[in-house]
């Protein structure tokens, strides 16, 4: 884990150095300086995830200081050291800013505590961010499938007897047919949106699931049937762990069965992605397997 | 055109190009280059040869070498010996089963030699990326025939006189369908190919788009000029991407030669074509299903009539026909529908295209002639069942056909023929069983395959195979009883009256053929729980023969469950309690293949 930096800024020696030891003991890196203004130069200089201020400092005052460390860095984290620990004191410093406060005296454990509970919000900061930045994406990702989706609505004319060749295209860009696409299909085609399922269900091409990244198809076609390709697809179900028409968990594979691949000499058959792979004993399944 | 001393002739339709037959081509070239052979020897890829069990295969002209499984370390060598030495080299040609001595030449392997080519008579020897070399053997002459020389009602007359019928399974005459739509009132009117190809285990029309397009192509633009239509569409299955490839550069090339599009030839005659790639549903290769798919709808069946002819694509007059029944046609017109009758039988005229698939030695596609016997087709041209195992049946016609038993093994092969034995000709599919083919799970198995495939548009074929199945599918698990036979009859039977399309009406076939000539293995599954094929799982059991097995671990190494162990060069042993039936010690037992079965389930 990267370093956490605390600054600590307070006139009074023994405070300044109690601090530091308790908190490099939790493993922190600790600066410190005797004045705001000595505070904000070393602030300057560096990246602190947290200060501790001490409310009342010789010249510039805790709260003017949070101030000021604001404008150096909008994500420091500022704790406030208050000698009269009164609510008037504190509700000023968390007016002024201050996430927290610790009244003097103060045990090692309060200090701890306080810094703690300063990192957990860092923490939900940053990952609501996070969470903001996927959204974001998200809905720029979506835009862009749209606009795929658009391009491809275009090359047919948005003619409805192409429906079918539409989704087909939709499909191999997007290895399945997901469902906010569909909508968008049939919103721009202006065709039932049920007419489109209805296709995407009919015909044994399209995925209404997302599929994995090789896909197994193994043929039962009558040729391949007749030469055992059942034991090589029940095979596959146990090397795989899943069932003909799933996709394994890691989404490395989905595994299902067609009829005839128009390649009954070499029965039995297993397609695998592009590659065929004929003349099949089941014994050789797992060394295949190993290919992806 | 450049002349060359030697040509390689290098498959590269489906199967030997999962094969890898394209490496082996870039091989070959880049060693003729190597070898300082370019202006001598050139190589041409072509489309599916046929012999597709020993692919990566080649054919090297004018001398007719043919060379069968290749490897592309070999390639060097090859180029070397033959090429530039002039020593055709042995180790990569053809050696029949059971057999020594290997054989140079193709038209001498008995594959081949039974063969008439009609329709593949380009296979293998043009590549079908080139037009120029599909009209280098007469392609397009009967096109320009039938434009400048003959009217729509000559070119339909010609085709009756063919005899040509439908070749995508009903069998229906062509001529006499063109003659309908052209009838048809109506300026609009539109021709389908029909590529759906949905039989598991078929692949002619597959090669025959990979081969030669062209011939499609023309075929269907004569027929376009028969019917009087303006725009045509070709429905492709979505597995077939070599297939919609080869079709897109064929149409292209020949629109740039003027052989489609706006005035065909100068002769003021316009026809469109398109390519549609189908979604993958066995019901849309049935034809109002299909018009149904090219229209972006749900590929479910519609009534009949209205016939297509009359209301088909977008409510006009619409023909449609199988990839292979196009094909024919250039020649038809190009060498006279009486020279086209004269190939075949009384009712069946001309040749047919069939892969030949299952427990048989040589698989591939075979072309040959109407009325050839079951008999030269499995055994000559297929060279007999796989290890030398006993022969059981064909099955013909895929899920909507049957299958036909050995005591039929000297049938002639044509539509009448096969129908009465209770098959039919469907496609041209044609699977061999053999003793370990267990013929209660080949009737459940199409039964499954249809269920999934039905639209579900009509009550009888729903409910009809989902009763099936269960009957079956108790029988193969040993709980059959007796008054199951008559339930399948009378289930078979209800929904042949009932159903709407002919997926439902022909769906039971399998079931009544497989009653009819093998009750007596429904019989032992239901009476004595026994499946003599050792195939339906509940019903059989490994055992290791001490006497026969050596001890040689292959075994102890496949088994997923470690339920066999033992030492080498000792007899093994087999935990029952470990087994799950997976079969994966049968596959890889060596003593099966030389000594009977090491392992076997009784
Ligand atoms: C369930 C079902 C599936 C069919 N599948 C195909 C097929 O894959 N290819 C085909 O050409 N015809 C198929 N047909 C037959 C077509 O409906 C139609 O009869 C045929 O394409 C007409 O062409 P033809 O006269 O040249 O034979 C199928 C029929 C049914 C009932
Ligand atoms: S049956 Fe498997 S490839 Fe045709």
């Amino acid at each position: 884990m990267e370093e956490i930096k605390i600054l600590v800024i307070d006139d009074e020696r023994g405070i300044r150095e109690g601090c530091r030891r308790i908190l490099e003991s939790e493993n922190y890196q600790v600066a410190v300086a005797e004045t705001g203004e000595k505070g904000i130069e070393v602030a300057q200089t560096d990246k602190f995830a947290m200060a501790l201020i001490d409310l009342k400092l010789p010249g510039m005052d805790g709260l003017a200081v949070i101030n000021e460390l604001r404008k150096i860095d909008s994500e420091i984290v500022p704790i406030i050291i208050t000698g009269y620990g009164t609510v008037e004191t504190a509700v000023e410093a968390m007016k002024a800013g201050a996430f927290d406060f610790v009244a003097k005296p103060f045990t090692p454990n309060e200090i701890i505590n306080v810094v703690d509970k300063g990192l957990i919000q860092i923490k939900e900061r940053q990952e609501g961010l996070e969470l903001k930045q996927e959204k974001r994406e998200r809905a720029v990702d979506e835009l862009n499938s749209l606009s795929i989706v658009d391009e491809i609505l275009a090359r047919y004319n948005y003619n409805a007897a192409s429906l079918i060749a539409i989704l087909q295209d939709i499909q191999k860009q997007f290895n399945y047919l997901p469902q906010n696409l569909l909508r968008h299909v049939a919103l721009t085609m202006n065709i039932p949106l049920t007419r489109v399922y209805s296709i995407s269900t009919f015909y044994s091409a399209f995925s209404l699931k997302p599929r994995g990244e090789h896909l197994i198809d193994v043929c039962l076609g009558t040729a391949c049937h007749v030469r055992g390709g059942m034991n090589i697809m029940e095979r596959l179900e146990r090397e795989l762990g899943i069932k003909n028409g799933e996709t394994t968990y890691d989404e490395k594979f989905s595994l299902k069965s067609v009829r005839c691949v128009g390649c009954c000499g070499l029965a039995p058959v297993v397609v695998i992605d592009d590659e065929f792979h004929g003349k099949l004993v089941q014994d050789k399944v797992p060394k295949i397997l190993a290919k992806y | 055109m450049k002349q060359y001393r030697t040509h390689c002739l290098v498959c590269t339709g489906t199967g030997c190009v999962s094969n890898h037959a394209f490496d082996i081509k870039t091989a070959l070239e880049s060693e003729i280059i190597k070898q300082g052979l370019k202006d001598e020897v050139t190589v041409i890829a072509t489309g599916c040869n046929g012999f597709c069990e020993r692919g990566p295969v080649m054919v090297v002209q004018p001398e007719n070498i043919f060379y069968q499984e290749l490897k592309e370390k070999d390639i060097p060598f090859l180029v070397e010996e033959h090429f530039l030495k002039g020593r055709p080299v042995e180790k990569m040609m053809y050696v029949p089963p059971k057999e020594e001595a290997v054989i140079p030449k193709m038209s001498d392997i008995e594959f081949f030699k039974h063969q008439l080519l009609v329709v593949l008579r380009n296979r293998g020897r043009i590549d079908p990326e080139k037009i120029d070399e599909y009209i280098g053997y007469d392609g397009y002459r009967a096109l320009g025939k039938a434009l400048t020389e003959m009217k729509p009602e000559q070119i339909i007359e010609e085709v009756k006189t063919a005899g040509l019928r439908g070749r995508g399974g009903a069998g229906f005459p062509t001529g006499i369908k063109w003659g309908f739509c052209e009838q048809a009132e109506e300026d609009t009117k539109y021709l389908i190919c029909n590529a759906d190809e949905g039989d598991p285990g078929a692949f002619m029309d597959r090669s025959i788009l990979e081969a030669d397009p062209h011939a499609v192509l023309e075929g269907m633009v004569i027929g376009a000029k028969a019917i009087g239509a303006q725009e045509g569409f070709i429905y492709v299955r979505d597995e077939y991407p070599l297939a919609l490839r080869r079709i897109n550069i064929a149409i292209e090339q020949a629109t740039e030669y003027g052989l489609l599009g706006e005035n065909i030839l100068g002769s003021g005659f316009n026809f469109k074509l398109n390519v549609v790639r189908g979604g993958g549903a066995f019901v849309c290769g049935e034809e109002t299903a299909l018009i149904a798919s090219i229209e972006g709808e749900v590929g479910r069946p519609k009534p009949r009539p209205p016939y297509p002819a009359q209301k088909g694509l977008w409510g006009k007059p619409t023909n449609n026909n199988n990839v292979e029944t196009w094909a024919n046609v250039p020649q038809i017109i190009l060498r006279g529908g009486g020279w086209f009758a004269s190939l075949g039988t009384k009712e069946s005229k001309g040749t047919k295209v069939f892969s030949l698939v299952g427990k048989v030695n040589n698989t591939g596609l075979v072309e040959v002639p109407m009325g050839t016997t079951l008999r030269t087709i499995v055994f000559d041209i297929g060279g007999g069942v796989l290890k030398g195992k006993k022969f059981k049946a064909v099955q013909s016609g895929g899920p909507s056909g049957g299958c036909v038993p050995e005591s039929l093994i000297d049938l002639p092969v044509d539509f009448e023929k096969l129908t009465e034995a209770g098959a039919i000709m469907g496609s041209g599919g044609l699977i061999v069983m053999d003793e370990d083919t267990c013929m209660v799970d080949v009737a459940k198995y199409f039964v499954e395959f249809l269920e999934e495939e039905s639209c579900g548009k009509c009550n009888p074929c729903r409910e009809g195979l989902k009763r099936l199945k269960e009957v079956l599918t108790l029988i193969t698990q040993g709980k059959g009883e007796a008054k199951h036979l008559e339930m399948l009859d009378d289930i078979a039977l209800l929904m042949k009256e009932a159903s709407l399309c002919a997926l439902g009406a022909t769906a039971p076939n399998p079931v009544l053929t497989t009653l009819k000539y093998f009750r007596e293995e429904y019989e032992e599954h239901i009476f004595q729980r026994r499946c003599r094929a050792k195939v339906c799982k509940d019903l059989i059991m490994y055992r290791i023969i001490a006497e026969k097995c050596t001890g040689c671990q292959r075994c102890v190494k496949a088994c997923p469950t470690e339920a066999i162990t033992g030492p080498r060069s000792q007899p093994h042993n087999l935990e029952e309690s470990k087994c799950i039936k997976c079969g994966a010690c049968y596959e890889v037992c060596k003593f099966d293949a030389i000594a009977g079965d090491a392992i076997y389930i009784e």
